[in-house]
């Protein structure tokens, strides 16, 4: 045995070295490779806080050639390699046009603007010959709807792709420009946390898009500058839970979408119904004061009269330190149902304000409160 | 010789005809059939 | 001598086992499918229910949408928590796939081992299981962290998958148990049931341990596929379908195939590894030849399990082009493009190592000779194909200008996932190596059938007209008709290679039936063979590295696409230096343990000396280090 030992005793120790070091070069090289190509990251579609209130046709035209090339994915099939048809090179108006005389079309539309639309949402309902489905014949579409995830583009966004492919062939834009409003979201901001004032509210939701509020806004719904005088707080609140409950006179039910109430917090809500009832400016402005941002943020005048308004589901608090000493409204905003104020039903506040405050916001509620002896 | 060209002239035959049919089979069970020239039937 | 002939039973048997696998799977996915609902932890049918019976605080009951986490639910660390998962995951994989291949062909080999009587098969396969048992504790390690770390820094979207697969989780866990059971049993067992009707106990105990490892591969597969393509829950994500419709989403059986092919190549690949460090230590001629035929198996058994694999990655990419074309085309055409480019590369590394090994390997045996010439034809063809593949064709963009078209999207791009000149390229690539292949397997032969000119020639005819259509094919349907032909005639080109690897293999099986054997010399073979060994594992795992992320980040920003969103401050494809660098770093850990299980297999055959017997018989030492 012995006598057959080869040179390889010798290498035998450097084996472990060397085939490591093999190795490691051979991983550095892929690494190297990898390093040299080109670096992109690829980012998440993030906020894109577009002002409304200064938008103009170009500007409306200019977001809808983002989301066309960006967030809406279009461009990925829409390009010149053949997977669908080519919009760029397409006059799309003219487009629209014929295939609404196709006899193989089946949808509603009726304009190039409202073909557009439903080409988007409901890509079905019209196959360019040549791109359905592989097999289907052209009675499928690979496209997928965009206002769905994963794309889920808003409707403003989808206006806004109509816009671009109107102008971009030196067609009128026919497509209305969306109803002034502070800012919009390309990504809704699930990530922003809940708004700290009315004001936010109405603009992350969107409101002024269809109603008059704050001075401005669109007319597809109802004028809510002076909604308190008309509804009680309670009629609000079913508003804009179940908006389509109850439809105010002269205009369409269906229209106001039924899931803002899904998407709000507690807090937002109760802020938006204390605002619409009372029609004043936010809390935040009367009072000046830290206290107030506390009162609208948990929106206790959604049920009290605080600081001049407020809602009558529960007792004034205009005059509580009048009534009742530190510990006891402390008491009353921890456990809200120990004790009951004569003639208001028990169980209607909740109980769990005092976790979602911070001690200093309990404190400074309560030191505020003890004040208030209606002078 | 003349048997040994023969064979090989045959076989080629037989390999060239089997892939030509396995051309269209593929492409047909695709729903992309093709003409005798093997170009796109439109 | 007799090796080549097994090995040709050898590949014939592992076809075998593959289609008694795919068999056994079919049985447990009927089973699975007919009796789905009794352990669904979700809702039975909401479409059995009329509206009108239920009530709309009902139907929100039952239908719970998916989560809808803010960046602020996500836990933070103070490291990424996608690079922990990224590390922890990949190494559970690695890990996983080594444990599940190894005794598919473990088994196979240990049936050769019964069949022939020669009991090197057996060793082998025994050795070959005691890296696999250290592996397998390591997997489970891996798995634990990686469960832990996923709770930990993804709460909501775990919550959410619970809920979604319910008692299937269960199943898995129950699995595992019986996983551990059988891998113990055969492994401690091996010598126990090693003759007469004791092997077959001990070879059914190996099928069972496949089996079962098999449907926990498919049962762990199903929660990557339902986070790529969801199905069996409805738009929002509430659960509507019970657990078949949960787990068989339209990637399930592409991946199932995928995996289950590499995993084979990936276990073949580092067993290689394993051979050729201990070929290359090996201080006996004995030793040397022993681990040299060990080597030569394993690379055997990696080339031959990857050379199908493209194919079942073709069949992956067209199920999720079926699935959404967006997903498709973010894989191949969007930002993960280029990571296709570091593929090509890896994988060229792949083939030409295989190919390297097997030229080297012909001068063990005195009859190849006669192929020799061919080998430099092969190279340059090898070489050409190898620049064409990596050559990316759209080079003209900068990483800038990407930036300014929006990134992700540039159309351009598009046009590498379907490059007419790449699809000849790796085909043509595939092919040579299987001549490559073909002609190793034919040096140490001479076929004495009388019809061996013939057979010749339509293996010729074969090699020709496959290599002429493929080229036809790429040329005129790529570049002078539209996109549909173009992608349809990849197929052609796809069923032209297989041609040839399948009608070589049954050709050969014929031809050289009865053939004279030429003597060959095991342990004859260069020390830079041993190292194309080393390459595989290491272009293999960094591969796997590689295109798990790609199947990972073709979701984007969505845990779960299109039904939860990713809103976590990792939620965004890194670029590609950086996820090159992720790759290296789990590559190497790899390594790391993977030599940690060299080393413990080494140890439990390591016996101290007696102080007693030191002065007396220095010899035995160095015996039993050789041993």
């Amino acid at each position: 045995m012995s006598v057959e030992k080869t040179n390889e005793v010798k290498s035998g120790g450097n084996v472990l070295v060397k085939s490591m070091g093999f190795s490691l070069a051979l991983a550095l090289l892929f690494t190297l490779v990898a390093n040299l190509l080109p670096q992109v990251e690829g980012e998440a579609p993030v906020d894109q806080k577009v002002d409304l209130g200064a938008l103009t046709v170009e500007s409306f035209v200019a977001l809808g050639e983002s989301v066309f090339t960006g967030k809406g994915t279009c461009s990925l099939c829409h390009n010149d390699l053949g997977r669908a048809p080519d919009i760029l090179v397409l006059n799309m108006e003219e487009t629209a046009v014929e295939r609404l005389k196709d006899e193989r079309y089946k949808g509603s539309a009726t304009d190039a603007e409202s073909y557009l639309h439903e080409s988007m949402v409901d890509p079905g309902i019209y196959v360019v010959k040549g791109f359905g489905k592989k097999g289907s014949n052209d009675t499928i579409s690979p496209m997928p709807a965009v206002n769905k995830p994963p794309i889920e583009l808003s409707e403003i966004e989808v206006n806004a792709v109509i816009a671009y492919l109107q102008a971009k062939d030196g067609n009128d834009v026919t497509v209305s420009l969306p109803a002034e409003a502070p800012a919009v979201e390309v990504q809704p901001a699930e990530s922003a946390g809940p708004a700290g004032t009315v004001e936010e509210v109405i603009a992350r939701y969107g409101c002024q898009a269809c109603h008059k509020v704050l001075g401005s806004g669109g007319e597809l719904g109802p004028d809510l500058e002076h909604i308190g005088k008309r509804l009680s707080a309670e009629k609000i609140r079913q508003s804009i839970i179940d908006p389509n409950a109850n439809i105010a006179e002269g205009f369409p039910p269906g229209v106001m979408p039924e899931d803002f109430a899904g998407k709000m917090t507690v807090k937002e809500l109760e802020m938006l119904v204390v605002y619409l009832l009372s029609g004043e400016k936010p809390v935040e402005d009367i009072a000046g004061s830290g206290t107030g941002k506390i009162i609208a943020q948990f929106g206790c005048q959604a049920c009290h009269i605080m600081l001049g308004s407020g809602g009558e589901l529960g007792p004034s608090l205009e005059d509580i330190g009048a009534r009742l000493d530190a510990d006891q409204i402390r008491q009353s905003i921890v456990e809200p149902n120990t004790v009951i104020a004569e003639g208001y039903p028990s169980g209607v506040m909740p109980p769990n304000f005092a976790e979602q405050m911070s001690d200093e916001q309990l404190d400074a509620l309560v030191a505020f409160l003890s004040e208030q002896k209606g002078d | 010789m003349i048997k040994t060209l023969q064979i090989w002239l045959a076989i080629f035959v037989i390999v060239s005809l089997y892939f030509y049919g396995l051309d269209h089979f593929i492409m047909s069970v695709q729903g992309l059939p093709l003409n005798m020239d093997l170009t796109p039937a439109q | 001598m007799k090796e080549s002939r097994y090995s040709s039973r050898l590949m014939w048997l592992m076809l075998l086992l593959i289609a008694a696998l795919g068999f056994f799977w079919s049985g447990t996915v009927t089973i699975t499918n007919t009796s789905g609902d009794w352990f669904s932890g979700a809702v039975a049918s909401v479409d059995d229910v009329s509206a009108d019976e239920m009530t709309a605080g009902d139907a929100e009951l039952k239908l719970v949408p998916a989560p809808k986490p803010t960046r602020a639910d996500y836990p933070d660390i103070g490291v990424s928590s996608r690079s922990i998962v990224w590390v922890v995951a990949q190494m559970h994989l690695f890990f996983g796939a080594l444990v599940l291949a190894v005794p598919l062909f473990v088994l196979v080999i240990e049936l050769l081992g019964m069949y022939t009587g020669d009991s090197r098969y057996d060793d082998m396969a025994h050795e070959f299981m005691k890296i696999s048992i250290t592996a397998y504790s390591i997997t489970a390690l891996f798995g634990g962290t990686l469960a832990l770390s996923l709770f930990l820094l993804y709460p909501d979207l775990m919550a959410y998958l619970m809920r979604v697969f319910g008692a299937q989780m269960m199943v898995y866990a129950i699995l595992f148990f019986l996983e551990s059971m059988v891998l113990y049993i055969y492994y401690y067992g091996w010598d126990a049931l090693r003759y007469g009707n004791a092997k077959w106990v001990h070879l059914s105990l190996g099928l069972l341990l496949n089996g079962v490892g098999a449907t926990l591969m498919v049962t762990a597969n199903s929660w990557a596929t339902f986070m790529m393509a969801p199905s069996g829950v409805n738009e929002v994500g509430a659960v509507i379908g019970n657990i078949w419709e949960v787990m068989k989403g339209p990637l399930w059986n592409p991946i199932n195939l995928h995996r289950f092919i590499a995993n084979i190549a990936f276990g073949g690949a580092v067993v290689g590894a394993y051979a050729a460090y201990k070929c290359l230590a090996a201080r006996t001629a004995e030793a040397r030849a022993h681990y040299d035929w060990m080597g030569y198996t394993s690379n055997f058994i990696a080339i031959l399990a990857f050379l199908p694999l493209p194919f079942a990655g073709y069949w992956l990419m067209a199920e999720i082009y079926a699935y959404s074309q967006q997903m498709g085309i973010t894989a191949m055409g969007g930002i993960l493009a280029w990571l296709f480019i570091i593929q090509a590369v890896l994988i060229g590394t792949i083939l030409l190592a295989g190919n390297y090994y097997l030229w080297s390997g012909m001068s063990r045996t005195e009859g190849s000779k006669r192929y020799q010439g061919f080998i430099k034809y092969i190279a340059v063809v090898l070489v050409i194909c190898f620049l064409i593949w990596v050559t990316p064709h759209t080079l003209i963009l900068t990483s800038g200008e990407i930036a300014a078209l929006g990134g992700s999207n540039h159309p351009l791009l598009g046009a590498l996932g379907i490059m007419p000149a790449k699809n000849i390229a790796v085909n043509l690539m595939l092919i040579f190596t299987f001549m490559s292949f073909q002609i190793y397997r034919r040096s140490d032969k001479v076929a004495t059938v009388s019809w061996e000119k013939a057979g010749n020639a339509l293996m010729v005819a074969i090699y020709v007209v496959a290599i002429v259509n493929i080229i036809f094919a790429g040329v005129y349907y790529g570049y002078f008709t539209n996109t549909v032909y173009k992608v349809g005639s990849s197929v052609m080109q796809v069923v032209s290679t297989l041609t040839v690897i399948i009608s070589g293999v049954v050709l050969d099986a014929f031809l050289y039936r009865g053939a004279k054997t030429l003597p060959s010399h095991w342990g004859q073979v260069s020390n830079r063979a041993q190292y194309a060994l080393f390459a595989l594992p290491i272009a293999f795992t960094w591969l796997m590295a590689l295109m798990g992320y790609v199947r990972s980040s073709v979701r984007t920003h969505w845990h779960v696409y299109t039904v939860m969103k990713d809103t976590s401050p990792d939620n965004f494809i890194p670029t590609i230096g950086y996820a090159g660098n992720m790759m290296t770093i789990v590559t190497v850990m790899f390594v790391l343990f993977v030599l940690f299980i060299f080393w413990i297999a080494n140890l439990s055959g390591t016996k101290q000396v007696p102080p007693y017997a030191v002065r007396k018989v220095p010899a035995a030492e160095r015996a039993g280090d050789a041993a």
